[in-house]
């Protein structure tokens, strides 16, 4: 029934490692040491590590955009040396300094994320079918935010994972905001799962600060659909503590997000109650939560310090043109 | 005239079991439109004035909105409080508020777990549960025109608040000593490392049940004591089961859509004045239906029954009572004058 043990110190550590990579992420967007954009995950990083820790290898996976899915593939077991390179351009980054954060991991069955807010539908429901075809177990795990569900695009492919009922994971990670646009203004419904319901599909709304509770929630869903159950819909409540991406305001509407605001959701910050849900339940000790924390910390340098002495690529022409759909 | 309370969990009706069982996701719109109809049975009764907990989605401002120009005597507000959660702690601040204010009830829609938090803080002040959760025992299932109806009757005098309520019995947790938690209907110990998803939904898990009620009619884990054959409990009672390997073996539907087939290897009744200890050790204490309680390692947890439980309105006998008393006629012939 509820995760053993082990499997809760996998995702603490899995949820502080995320959260180190994510701090890491904006101060180093910050210094101009990354290219493209950054849409930071802090505060929203439980639903990914939550739902990804306990996938397994030939699982498929489109992560959210926000923390450029850092929290869902490393839970996953990508290398995050590669991650980092590509978000700084290196020759050594997963691909090859070309993609910045529209990362692929495909020997990890990681595909996306794309720069299309609710794009990432269309292609699941091809891998569903997919993998529904192939009858080896595996799932497909679908992020998206609670913009993604106001396109047009989410609703033919909730519609389609239903009729032909489709080995999918539908993950909301809904944090109330589509860049400065509430959720409340956008869509009718405060729950998202509720149009998933009217479509037939069996729906769930968590707790997305409380990994432990995502965790549990998604590992009966990836359950059911191996088991050949067809789609659930898991809609994470959770919070974004900083902008949409570096470079923007922070706003709610037109107005600028009140301190007060940010004071109250901090006391939600996934990592702090995750700690207090260890200790009290007597799962780690202090001590072994202080050195979780130093290994996560050693792991970020290390990554940055093989982005810094990695080589930029400098391609020929017939090199740029060997990774694209239409050479010329 | 004393004010009415409203509480509605916006979280109700939509956890795991939706997925591990066939739980109905119970939408906050529907929430809000039975609201809607019981503040506008209140309206139809003379009732001046309803309070709503306020919650992070708004409802009782929709409600606000959907009520706007259809209210003739009713004025309706969102309770203030100092600050929102987003948790439990919004419902036992709002039922505290809501006592403040002298409220003569409050409605408190969502499940057993939400009435076991409001019932934390309520006190004297009657509670009327409208079931809008997962597994319903302690809450009624009464289309809420009529839980405004019965609200406004107890409100407005019409029947005496001693007449239509009773007082329900609670089961208390204590470890080492310390009183810990409350529980209406079921106490469970389960075989978990955390609280996760909360909700209880392995039936391997549970080794040992208290219950402050035995009804086939129940679903959830208190359906484990209803479908024991020929098992009733008295009103200064409660069960205490156990399972494991080996035992009778018993089919209880303990969430909507899952029977589970469970090995009962003892049960008992208990009384009132006797305290009962947890066997189990290094395990969760769920309380109606939720995981929330960590017995550690040379804790010893103690339950017991007590009849300080919340004042409950029994929604059909006010509702008889004000029909009894001609509470709906206008100019009621002596004819048809009643007892």
């Amino acid at each position: 029934m509820s995760l053993t043990k082990e499997q809760m110190i996998t995702l603490y550590t899995n949820l502080v490692r995320a959260d180190r990579f994510g701090k890491m992420m904006y101060s180093r967007m910050m210094q101009g040491k990354l290219i493209g954009f950054y849409h930071p995950a802090d505060g929203a990083i439980a639903p990914g590590v939550g739902a990804c820790s306990f996938l397994n290898d030939d699982d498929i996976l489109f992560p959210h955009h926000r923390g450029h899915g850092i929290t869902h593939m490393l839970s996953k077991g990508i290398d995050v040396q590669p991650y980092i390179a590509e978000h700084a351009g290196k020759a050594t980054g997963c691909c090859r300094g070309r993609a910045a954060w529209h990362y692929a991991f495909p020997e990890h069955n990681v595909y996306g994320t794309t720069a299309y807010i609710g794009h990432n539908f269309v292609p699941v429901t091809g891998f569903g079918w997919a993998a529904k075809r192939n009858a080896k177990g595996q799932v497909v795990m679908n992020c998206f935010g609670d913009g993604a569900m106001g396109t047009g695009r989410a609703h033919e492919g909730l519609l389609m994972s239903s009729i032909w009922d489709l080995p999918i994971v539908h993950l909301c990670e809904n944090n109330g905001f589509a860049i400065f646009a509430e959720a409340e203004e956008m869509h009718p419904t405060e729950d998202m799962a509720t149009v998933a319901q009217g479509l037939d599909i069996p729906s769930v709304v968590i707790d997305g600060q409380d990994v432990f509770a995502v965790a549990e929630a998604v590992n009966a869903a990836v359950d059911s659909a191996r088991s050949g159950g067809g789609p659930t819909f898991i809609e994470a409540k959770t919070l974004r503590f900083k902008e949409h991406d570096i470079g923007n305001r922070d706003l709610r509407g037109w107005k600028p997000r009140p301190q007060e605001e940010y004071d109250e959701m901090h006391k939600r910050d996934p990592v702090l109650l995750a700690t207090e849900r260890v200790l009290e339940d007597k799962i780690l000790t202090q001590s072994v939560i202080d050195k979780i924390h130093q290994d996560a910390e050693a792991e970020v340098d290390a990554a940055v310090q093989f982005a810094d002495e990695s080589p930029i690529e400098s391609p020929t022409e017939e090199e740029l043109l060997a990774d694209v759909y239409a050479p010329r | 005239m004393r004010p009415i309370g409203i509480i509605a969990n916006p979280a109700s009706g939509k956890d795991i079991r939706r997925l591990v069982a066939s739980g109905t996701v119970f939408s906050n719109q529907e929430k809000i439109n039975i609201i809607v109809r019981a503040i506008l049975a209140m309206d139809a009764m003379g009732v001046e004035r309803v309070v709503i907990m306020p919650d992070p989605s708004h409802m009782a401002e929709r409600v606000i909105k959907k009520l706007r120009s259809r209210l003739s005597t009713t004025c309706v507000e969102v309770l203030e409080l100092p600050y929102l959660l987003g948790t439990w702690q919004d419902t036992v601040q709002s039922v505290g508020a809501m006592r403040d204010l002298d409220c003569a009830s409050v409605v408190v829609m969502g499940g057993d777990g939400t009435s076991r938090v409001a019932a934390k803080a309520s006190d004297d002040m009657p509670l009327i549960p409208v079931s809008t959760g997962t597994n319903n025992v302690f809450p009624q299932l009464v289309e809420g025109t009529l839980v405004g109806l019965a609200a406004a009757a107890v409100a407005t005098g019409a029947v005496a608040s001693g007449a239509a309520c009773a007082r329900a019995p609670r089961l208390e947790l204590s470890i080492d000593g310390e009183f810990r938690d409350i529980a209406l209907v079921d106490l469970a110990v389960v075989d978990a490392a955390n609280t996760a998803a909360r909700a209880v939904w392995d039936p391997l898990a549970i080794k040992e049940i208290f219950l402050t009620c035995v009804s086939a009619s129940n679903i959830g884990l208190s359906a484990i004591g209803g479908f024991l054959p020929g098992v009733e409990i008295g009103e200064d009672e409660m069960l205490h089961v156990t399972l494991g390997d080996g035992g009778l073996e018993v089919m209880a539907p303990i969430a909507p859509g899952l029977l589970s087939r469970l090995s009962v290897t003892s049960y008992e009744k208990v009384r009132s004045c006797e305290v009962v200890r947890v066997s189990n050790r290094s395990a969760m204490v769920a309380l109606d239906g939720e995981r929330e309680i960590a017995i550690l390692d040379g804790q010893d947890a103690d339950i017991r029954l007590s009849r300080r439980g919340p004042v409950v309105v029994n929604i059909h006998k006010a509702l008889r009572l004000a029909v009894a008393s001609g509470n709906y006629c206008r100019d009621l012939p002596q004819s048809f004058a009643v007892a």
